[in-house]
């Protein structure tokens, strides 16, 4: 068995779809690593003809990493044989091609937890648990596959009982086969059609062209999260740059083309304002760059949610194409003292999920004012006055005392606040340890 | 029993009324304002508790779905969610210069019964272009503004201060409301 592990994670497709010339019998790590299980195939070509063919292979791709990241004859990847896929996957991290099964260290118990997949669950638990391996001076797998299997549950738990399961049957985990993308694409040439140089032009070829790339996208199931234009402009003298691309990413999958021309006709807008197309078209392509399954192929009859949902995405879409990638968000609130961070954006919640109440952790914390300020504003007080830089309140109340303190683990803080009553508005202010007044809210 | 507190009690009554009253098609139900405020209009707030207000009825309204727009965002989720207003419905909006253009394609979605915008000086034309949208969508936009405007499309004004005194109370004041 055979894994290779790219140092640019981008390479790892374009390797998989490669080794189908040697074996069929492969699988990935997504953004990690290929394995090819070449056991059977010592008929058909040699380990050295494999490495040679393989290195071949990788001097066409691009080489965009450091040159101390390559191996010696500067193919940015590292790769390791081995009877099973963890202790493959592990020889590669180690950069040694000799290291045995005894020599591997207890780090390397993640690739037999799950070696074609990465989650953070396991490295959570791994956290926890080689802490504990080291205490007991165990520090290669030889050590943890020498402990008593009877005992491992009981000074592991399940955790300890799996891996040392997963280590003894490392050669029979069930590969989850790698299968190659067929890309989904539509092309129209011009060069015998009228030229489309405007905006709308533009849009009439793409409505047909898109239309196209979804109705066979839906006919898989699968719905566009990515897609991809792609122009090619005729090859005048004054037009360096004959061929552009648009990348248009969906925050919700896309089926129906009618959501995506207004995004187009956003997007191409404003690139043809600011680089206007330096002879006519020759050629347009779009291309379904990635998709995801859809939940049904069909149109529900009682029901318009996977509509609407559609509808929301490419509103999203919209909103972030004209007012920057992080314009149109969801909040939840999180448990954190500090105001300003007790709450997160998130991705816009689901349409049928507009229910539900406060959160707890906004419950536990007294009232707080419905505009924050981002930035807190110092204040000055004189007298019976509060003074910022181009205001003036007179105070008529002080009220609601609340000390907060805490996130030692970032920036501490220290901050007391009060709700103030004033001639105009009812202010939030903090005194910070220094004793600095800060305008932080209101009331309004 | 005093005055003082039969006209609590009065209040408190109305109070009740209006939380159990069911959401009306095409009316929102809101605080203060016995027969619901109609949808699909536009509604300018001004006051010092404009967007405590707001909460409230948002809270009385909990299937509406709420798009909060602003040039930089100064609203504060967690107090949104402290006064009952779920965040699952909502979606905020950073619009920096294209705030008109955001609320266009927001009203255009149909996707949402009530979008709040800052109250910034509008000349009646743009105005108008959004009251369309609003009728054909049937949500209502709220201008959480500073002082009252003059444009005719706006078609209720509402101004909610905060009362004098040690209990956080609002008092609202119906300025405008067209067609009565």
């Amino acid at each position: 068995m055979l894994c290779i592990r790219p140092l640019n994670p981008s390479h790892v497709i374009p390797i998989a779809e490669a080794s189908y010339r040697w074996t069929p019998d492969l699988a990935i790590r997504k953004d990690e690593a290929v394995f090819l299980e070449i056991s059977r195939c010592g008929r058909l070509y040699s380990e050295g003809g494999l490495i040679a063919r393989l290195r071949r292979f990788l001097k066409t791709l691009p080489n965009d990493l450091p040159r101390n990241n390559s191996l010696p004859n500067g193919n940015p990847v590292h790769w390791a044989f081995a009877d099973d896929p963890a202790a493959a996957l592990a020889r590669t991290y180690l950069t040694s091609q000799s290291a045995e099964f005894e020599d591997l260290p207890v780090a390397c118990l993640r690739y037999y937890w799950e070696p074609f997949t990465a989650r953070d669950e396991v490295e959570q638990e791994l956290k926890r648990l080689l802490p504990i391996l080291k205490s007991l001076g165990i520090e290669r797998l030889s050590g943890f596959m020498n402990l008593p299997s009877d005992a491992l549950a009981s000074r592991f738990g399940k955790t300890g009982a799996y891996l040392f399961h997963q280590i003894g049957n490392a050669d029979r985990i069930p590969w989850p086969r790698f299968r190659p993308i067929d890309p989904i694409h539509a092309e129209v040439d011009l060069s015998t059609l009228e030229a489309a140089q405007g905006v709308e032009p533009l849009l009439f070829y793409l409505k047909n062209l898109t239309e196209n790339a979804l109705t066979r996208l839906r006919g898989r199931g699968h719905r566009a999260s990515v897609i991809t234009i792609h122009f090619t402009l005729e090859a005048y003298s004054t037009v360096k740059e004959r061929a552009r691309s648009m990348r248009f990413e969906f925050p919700i999958p896309q089926s129906a083309t009618s959501q995506l021309l207004p995004i187009y006709r956003e997007r191409i807008s404003t690139e043809l304002t600011a680089h206007p197309w330096g002879s006519p078209l020759q050629k347009i392509r779009v291309e379904v760059t990635d998709s995801v399954p859809g939940t049904s192929a069909q149109k529900n009859f009682f029901e318009s949610r996977e509509e609407l949902e559609e509808a929301m995405g490419s509103l999203l879409s919209r909103l972030r194409e004209r007012n920057g990638p992080e314009s149109a968000f969801g909040a939840r609130t999180v448990e954190r003292f500090l105001p300003e961070k007790s709450w997160v954006s998130t991705e816009p919640s689901s349409l049928d999920r507009i229910s539900g109440t406060q959160s707890d952790c906004a419950l536990r914390v007294p009232l707080r004012p419905l505009r924050l300020f981002q930035e807190p504003a110092p204040l000055h007080r004189v007298g019976c006055y509060l003074m910022a830089i181009d205001r003036r309140w007179v105070i008529r109340e002080w009220e609601a005392q609340e000390k907060l303190s805490g996130e030692w683990f970032e920036t501490p803080f220290e901050r007391t606040y009060y709700t103030v009553s004033t001639d105009q508005e009812r202010l939030w202010i903090f005194r910070d340890a220094s004793g600095g007044l800060f305008l932080h809210g209101v009331f309004e | 029993m005093s005055s003082a507190l039969v006209s609590r009690l009065e209040q408190l009554r109305e109070l009740i009324r209006h939380t159990e009253r069911p959401a009306v098609r095409g009316r929102l139900v809101a605080e203060g304002i016995s027969e619901g405020l109609p949808q699909g209009i536009l509604i300018e707030l001004i006051g010092t508790a404009k967007a405590e207000w707001m909460m409230r009825l948002l809270a009385l309204n909990p299937d509406v779905r709420l798009a909060w727009l602003e040039h930089r965002m100064t609203v504060f989720p967690t107090a949104m969610s402290q006064r009952g207003v779920s965040l699952n419905r909502a979606v905020f909006i950073e619009t920096e210069k294209n705030l008109l253009w955001s609320a266009r394609q927001v009203l255009q979605s149909q996707l949402f019964g009530c979008v709040v915008l800052p109250g910034i000086p509008l000349v009646d034309r743009e105005l108008k272009r959004l009251q369309l949208g609003c009728e054909k969508s049937g949500c209502s936009v709220f201008f959480m503004a500073e002082r009252p405007s003059t444009n005719w499309p706006i078609s209720v004004r509402l101004q909610i201060d905060w009362k004098p005194g040690p209990k956080p109370e609002w008092a609202l004041t119906l300025l405008r409301s067209k067609g009565g």
